[in-house]
């Protein structure tokens, strides 16, 4: 299973203000604050982390089926990218340039695509016409959400297996397959 | 404190974090923060964070994982404003 996360590092810094009091307690293990406030860029580390979590939680709750929660501190990030949840563990590849985190997690290192958007795109268009063209004897892609709002795949009518997960936030959306 | 007061003041906390302006105003007991108000995921610890300090409790992490939706914030609040 894949999850990915990405987070406008521009857009991050107007909605959320991480030096509230509390905000980094509410969702960051001590060890992580700790990697945090000695990190020599901190809200760049935030932004790493969170999106680890994110895409974490994303392929964790594709394999178990799991309803929607929200317990970021449940994922135990590291820096060589390791995540760590209810004694499993992930690996993530976190990419990051001045305007952007991108992290994509998987539990086995299978090989993956991954699109990163920077203009406004249709992600469930652009997923379809990658698709499309990765094989020949595709007629119809469809993607529809499960009941636990999780994102399916439908080639020729059927449900298929391959997994993937969508991200957008700000000026950014990415998509991420395993194909 | 009522459940409609208990609304009111959880509809003044999210405002500032919706996104999606038609979820709010047609807000109830079962509008899902993530899926119908477009709130930004890290914009749920502010409303954690904004719920502790309107109703002065506690959110611990197990009530945390459930805050997704109004009613179970609802639940939430009360509990915890019972527990005081």
């Amino acid at each position: 299973m894949i999850g990915n996360d990405i987070v406008d590092l521009e857009l991050a810094k107007k909605q959320s203000n991480w030096q509230r009091k509390g905000w980094l307690q509410k969702i960051f293990t001590e060890t992580e604050q700790q990697l945090i406030l000695d990190s020599c860029k901190p809200e760049l580390q935030v932004w790493k982390f969170w999106s680890m979590k994110e895409a974490c939680y994303k392929a964790h709750q594709r394999c178990l089926a799991h309803s929607p929660r929200y317990n970021p501190l449940s994922f135990e990030c590291a820096l060589n990218g390791l995540i760590s949840i209810q004694g499993e563990q992930y690996r993530s590849i976190v990419e990051s340039t001045g305007q952007y985190v991108y992290s994509v997690a998987k539990k086995i290192p299978l090989p993956y695509t991954s699109k990163i958007f920077d203009t406004k795109v249709d992600l469930k268009v652009k997923l379809s016409e990658f698709v499309t063209m990765s094989s020949n004897n595709i007629s119809s892609v469809h993607i529809t959400k499960d009941q636990n709002n999780i994102p399916q795949l439908l080639v020729n009518a059927k449900t298929m297996k391959y997994p993937f997960s969508f991200t957008n936030h700000g000026k950014y959306a990415a998509f991420a397959i395993t194909i | 404190m009522n459940k409609e007061e208990l609304l009111s003041k959880l509809k003044t906390i999210i405002t500032p974090y919706v996104q999606n302006q038609e979820g709010l105003e047609n807000l109830t007991e079962d509008t899902d923060f993530i899926q119908d108000l477009e709130i930004n995921s890290a914009n749920l610890v502010d409303v954690i964070l904004d719920v502790e300090d309107e109703f002065d409790i506690e959110i611990d992490n197990e009530a945390m994982e459930k805050m997704l939706t109004v009613k179970a914030s609802l639940v939430i609040i009360e509990e915890k404003l019972n527990e005081k």
